[in-house]
């Protein structure tokens, strides 16, 4: 029986720049450890990380009042076949002058019905690839989505309050230890409501788009 | 005699590959030579091994125990024996908490839980899967799941909060995702108190687990 040493390739000054389909040796540092790259991070770099967002600079958007089961501020629709992955959600508070605040963010695995289209940012900023997904970015439950029911849909994160939030947290993340798979057809989407007065606010949501036969 | 090999991977980052299970194949590589790996948490929900089970819809909350008793829950899951779950989030908002003397907690415990109402089917965290629980789980509100009794020498506590006064002014949502989870092998049982001395909280709360057979980590 003979000993077998396996050896990386030590790189780390300049960059190899292989192609695609090319069998190469496994990065290693100047001290020999193996170089390696997380699933989200290698992701972004395959320009597969999609952005959707309310809010620019100082005006914010209006949630409901009441969050109504199919209103919802922002979606992103799956079509079948494809599969979203959420990986960050953000919303920012700007003024809450009403009470009993609620903040959803949801999954169902049917398409939204109806409000403003949102064309998906790509989080590689010149990226030419455009996302496969479709969104929509309407305030004021404007975007209708399936009706939620324990049954049928996730609900990934919530948030809420019973009194005016003024002196308060006005802000949250949420960032996935175990995500979500949304295969489509599914809708992700979030819902911003308070009592009488619509909270104004920001938010920002971040997803990989990836072929469903790419995961199953 | 020692033999030298270079460790090689294919790169693969603009068209990924749909191997089959039981092929040996290249661990793929980025177009630096970064060996790509994926964590755990993430392949778990790929394999179709995450659930979800929640609590209240939209404006509809559920209602906490009044007080909280040791023996009672509103929400739970149960593993049987041969399975394991491992909760990796719960998040739970508080909409109202006019009560004093708050009180949530999600434990563990090697023994099943019941309840005469509330059954509730564990939602696969893959939209469209196909794959149901082998867990069972119960959603039963102000404490009307029958939980074996809390015991320092039996239960783990994985989280705690609490407030002594009304909650006007104080955080409403907490949220609990581990670094070290806890293993829950079954038999055993998840889940969640939430309750104020007088009056009980008005909340939704969801819980993500992976359930995995026993064998497959022991």
């Amino acid at each position: 029986m003979s000993d077998v040493n396996i050896q990386g390739f030590v790189q780390q000054d300049t960059p190899r720049t292989f192609s695609e389909g090319v069998y190469a040796g496994l990065k290693a540092n100047r001290r020999g450890e193996l170089c390696v790259i997380d699933f989200y991070t290698q992701m972004a770099m395959e320009k597969r990380g999609f952005e959707v967002r309310g809010g620019i600079d100082s005006t914010t958007e209006t949630g409901t009042n009441a969050i109504a089961t199919t209103e919802s501020e922002w979606c992103v629709d799956a079509v079948s076949g494809l599969t979203v992955i959420p990986t960050f959600y953000n919303v920012n508070i700007v003024t809450s002058a009403s009470t009993i605040h609620e903040y959803h963010l949801k999954c169902i695995g049917a398409a939204s019905v109806s409000g403003g289209a949102f064309t998906p940012l790509p989080l590689w900023a010149d990226s030419t690839i455009s996302a496969r997904s479709t969104a929509r970015a309407d305030d004021e439950g404007g975007a209708v989505t399936v009706l939620d029911a324990v049954t049928t849909t996730n609900c990934l994160f919530t948030w809420g309050g019973s009194v005016a939030l003024g002196a308060y947290q006005l802000g949250f993340q949420w960032k996935p230890l175990m995500p979500a798979m949304c295969a489509g057809p599914a809708c992700v989407y979030g819902q911003i409501g308070s009592s009488t007065v619509g909270d104004e606010y920001h938010f920002t949501f971040h997803y990989i788009e990836l072929s469903t036969a790419y995961i199953d | 005699m020692t033999e030298t090999l270079e460790a090689r991977g294919l790169i693969n980052q603009d068209s990924p590959r749909v191997l089959d299970d039981g092929a040996y194949a290249y661990p793929k590589l980025n177009r630096r030579g970064e060996l790509c790996v994926v964590d755990f948490y993430t392949q778990m929900a790929m394999e179709k091994r995450g659930f979800e089970v929640r609590a209240g819809i939209d404006s509809t909350t559920e209602t906490g125990d009044a007080p909280v008793a040791t023996t009672a829950a509103d929400m739970s899951v149960n593993c049987l024996s041969g399975m394991t779950i491992i909760p990796t989030f719960f998040n739970i908002s508080i909409v109202g908490g006019v009560g004093t003397v708050h009180q949530m907690a999600v434990r563990v415990i090697n023994a099943a839980s019941s309840a005469t109402a509330g059954a509730f089917v564990p939602l696969p965290l893959w939209t469209d899967s196909t794959i149901a629980a082998i867990s069972t789980a119960y959603v039963n509100d102000q404490g009307g799941i029958t939980v074996t009794a809390d015991a320092a020498t039996t239960t783990n506590c994985l989280c705690v909060r609490g407030a002594a006064a009304a909650m006007g002014a104080y955080q409403r949502s907490y949220q609990y995702q581990p670094l070290l989870p806890a293993i829950c092998a079954g038999l055993a049982c998840v889940y969640l108190q939430v309750g104020g001395a007088s009056v009980g909280d008005e909340y939704h709360a969801t819980l993500h687990y992976i359930e995995i057979p026993t064998t497959a980590l022991e």
